[in-house]
């Protein structure tokens, strides 16, 4: 005689997980609302099952069935050798650390930007019934099931915001540092909130890294760029080759802000980032540009929603991903012009270089326009090294490899470029292109 | 210095270059001549090691060398060097540290050491002195939203830098106009040696003023139909390439 045991359902599992969560302190007591919001909407949303819409291309399969556990950490200041090495020259006095999600002021320091910037933990933050009202709406109305999660199981967070006027002289470095764990699969929730007040000028850097093995990074970032501000808004992927990191960004522009934001990802089993963005104001302006780098089976996703929502704004998409091995990119990308958008200009464009038989690149750049006055394009391209310029390198002397080599990391550099600042263009490169310069 | 003997050679199983034969001595300027499809472009991408393009017969010697069984980078480094019609683009790859790795490849096959930025930043400021180039080509990504003229002055600056025993100029002088046409001209003046090489690839007359060729050569249907000193170049301006072809066959 056997016995047949049912299987409890993962959402379950994690949902009595967050009871006991809740029952055993659960955080901060001002966000107690917040994650009784996401945790339901969790319940309602579900992991992916196949055909997703918001999944076709992101494999989550295997990170759904692994049992995580939720880092514990006892002591930030043991992080603070470590840490030296992911300070960006320029920024040692304007940084931002948090620990598996944690924030520490301890290892903080924004001596040089405190007249301009206030950095305080989410739990203070939502203490303020504005900033509270907007993280329970974003929560309710949350889509992507990996952002519900991290609203329901964040302990801490970290508000940064820039007062109105204010222009900072040098980037703002938040370095999110995962210690992942010995005996399973650590998770963390970092939560990160940026309020650029009203015609402030600032720039943000968000670098995700951690100390080897896996990991798993369930992220959150929201952005609030004000009326006539301008934001350059970074991210620097340097999570291990057996990391996870899922991170959602929401991004509200005002009218005539500015909102620019790379990317350069690592990648690991699953680099996944969801952007959802709100063109609420007139004339507002928004710069997305990507690049990852991907070897053996790594994977990059990018999930993008841009919403033109008012008259005379303009989005413009740029991604130039390598893959290469058995690695996987894609980015599936929709701008969304509403009727009242008129005037909206918006591009995309997906650049892929495929560089072995097993490397796969998926591209869907995709329009939805419900208004007449607009000018809107879409491309994308994949493929090898182009064949002009490898040959017109190779007439000058120069090797076949290390044309191919160069004609790469020429490829990504159009993205990395664009980082704010020396030390961060060379962090991204030493990341990506340096990274495809040893596997080729 | 070179020696072409029956080139025939096809592209995408059409052949272009039906038996071309061509010695260029050391310290000669040839220019060859001919009409629109003529086969001069195909001829110089032959010269560089086109990978497109099919060898069906002949040889070609370079120094003593069988050029054919060169790849381009080794053809390059053995001292030939293609000025191209259409130069390409490569944003996001510096043009100075372009041509420092097209300096140093070239170092290295002459066994000597490489020089970093600082060393070859030197060498580069000479070279854009000499052809009046501005500091902000040397940034800016190779060819990446260059003017057509300054993508000419581009490939003259690199053949400064590389120093070759021959130079073929494909068409060197399209999209110029006459100032620039002058500058460009007095750039490849001042790299000729008596040890040095050109073969000179065009449409017109007008370059061969600033150029003064030893030899023409006039190439029609995959064929040098006729070869002659500077003189002939003028009578393609009076006779025109339909009336010099006519002569030939006659």
């Amino acid at each position: 005689m056997t016995t047949q045991t049912a299987t409890v359902p993962r959402e379950v599992e994690i949902i009595k997980s967050f009871t006991r969560s809740l029952a055993g302190g659960g955080g901060d007591g001002s966000l107690i609302s917040l994650k009784e919001a996401s945790i339901k909407r969790f319940g309602e949303l579900g992991f992916p099952k196949r055909k997703h819409e918001m999944f076709t291309y992101a494999q989550t399969g295997e990170l759904v069935e692994t049992q995580f556990a939720t880092s514990l950490v006892q002591s930030l200041a043991r992080f603070a050798e470590p840490l030296k090495s992911h300070i960006l020259t320029g920024c040692e006095r304007s940084v931002v650390v948090m620990v598996d999600g944690y924030f520490s002021p301890a290892l903080s320091n924004i001596a040089g930007v405190s007249d301009h910037v206030v950095v305080t933990a989410l739990g203070e933050a939502a203490k303020n019934g504005r900033i509270l009202a907007m993280l329970e709406k974003s929560a309710t109305g949350e889509t992507d099931v990996f952002a519900a999660l991290n609203g329901a199981f964040f302990r801490d967070g970290v508000m940064i915001r820039v007062k109105p006027g204010a222009k900072l002289s040098a980037p703002l470095l938040v370095v999110a540092l995962s210690s992942g764990a010995k005996d399973s699969l650590a998770a963390s929730y970092p939560r990160i909130l940026v309020e650029a007040g009203e015609s402030s000028e600032a720039s943000v850097i968000v670098k995700y890294a951690g100390f080897g093995g896996a990991y798993f990074v369930n992220a959150r970032e929201d952005v609030i760029v004000g009326d006539g501000a301008a934001l350059g808004y970074c991210v620097i992927q340097a999570d291990g080759p057996e990391s996870w990191n899922m991170t959602k960004l929401a991004v509200e522009l005002g009218a005539s802000g500015r909102f620019n934001h790379t990317m350069a990802l690592n990648g690991g089993r699953l680099a996944r980032r969801n952007i959802e963005a709100h063109l609420k104001g007139e004339g507002g302006k928004i710069e997305i540009s990507g690049a990852s780098a991907l070897a053996g089976k790594e994977q990059s996703h990018i999930y993008a929603r841009v919403y033109h929502e008012a008259r005379d704004c303009e989005s413009s998409q740029l991604f130039r991903n390598v893959v290469t091995g058995d690695s996987k990119t894609s980015v599936d990308t929709t701008v969304i012009v509403g009727e009242g958008a008129s005037g909206s200009v918006s591009r995309q464009l997906v650049n892929a270089l495929i560089l072995s038989g097993g490397a796969r690149a998926d591209a869907k750049p995709n329009l939805m326009i419900y208004n007449d006055d607009v000018k809107c394009s879409h491309g994308a391209t994949s493929g090898g090294v182009n064949a002009d310029q490898l040959f017109y390198m190779t007439t000058r002397g120069v090797s076949r490899r290390d044309a191919e080599r160069a004609l790469v990391a020429a490829f990504l550099r159009s993205v990395t470029a664009l980082l704010p600042t020396p030390a961060s263009v060379e962090a991204a490169e030493e990341l990506i292109v340096r990274k495809m310069e040893n596997v080729k | 210095m070179l020696e072409i003997k029956g080139l025939q050679v096809a592209l995408n199983g059409t052949q272009i270059l039906k038996g071309v034969s061509l010695t260029v001595g050391r310290g000669e300027i040839h220019s060859v001549m001919g009409p629109n499809g003529s086969g001069k472009s195909t001829l110089s991408k032959a010269l560089a090691g086109h990978p497109s393009l099919e060898i069906i017969s002949g040889s070609i010697l370079f120094d003593g060398k069988n050029l054919l069984e060169m790849t381009p980078e080794e053809r390059a480094r053995a001292g030939l060097f293609l000025g191209y019609q259409y130069p390409v683009e490569i944003p996001g790859l510096g043009n100075s540290e372009f041509l420092r790795m097209a300096y140093n490849a070239k170092r290295i096959a002459e066994g000597k050491e490489e020089l970093d930025a600082m060393e070859f930043e030197d060498i580069l400021d000479e070279k854009m002195g000499l052809l009046g180039m501005d500091g902000k080509f040397r940034e800016r990504g190779v060819n990446e939203g260059f003017s057509g003229g300054e993508k000419k002055k581009n490939e003259i600056l690199q053949m400064a830098v590389l120093d070759p025993k021959l130079a073929i100029l494909d068409e060197i002088d399209s999209g110029l106009d006459i100032d620039a046409l002058r500058v460009v001209a007095e750039g490849v003046n001042s790299l000729m040696t008596k040890d040095k090489s050109l073969i000179l690839i065009t449409h017109y007359q007008r370059l061969l003023d600033y150029i003064r060729p030893d030899y023409v050569h006039v190439l029609s249907d995959g064929r040098i139909v006729k070869s002659g000193g500077p003189e002939l170049a003028h009578s393609l301006e009076v006779e025109g390439y339909d009336g010099l072809a006519a002569g030939a066959v006659r």
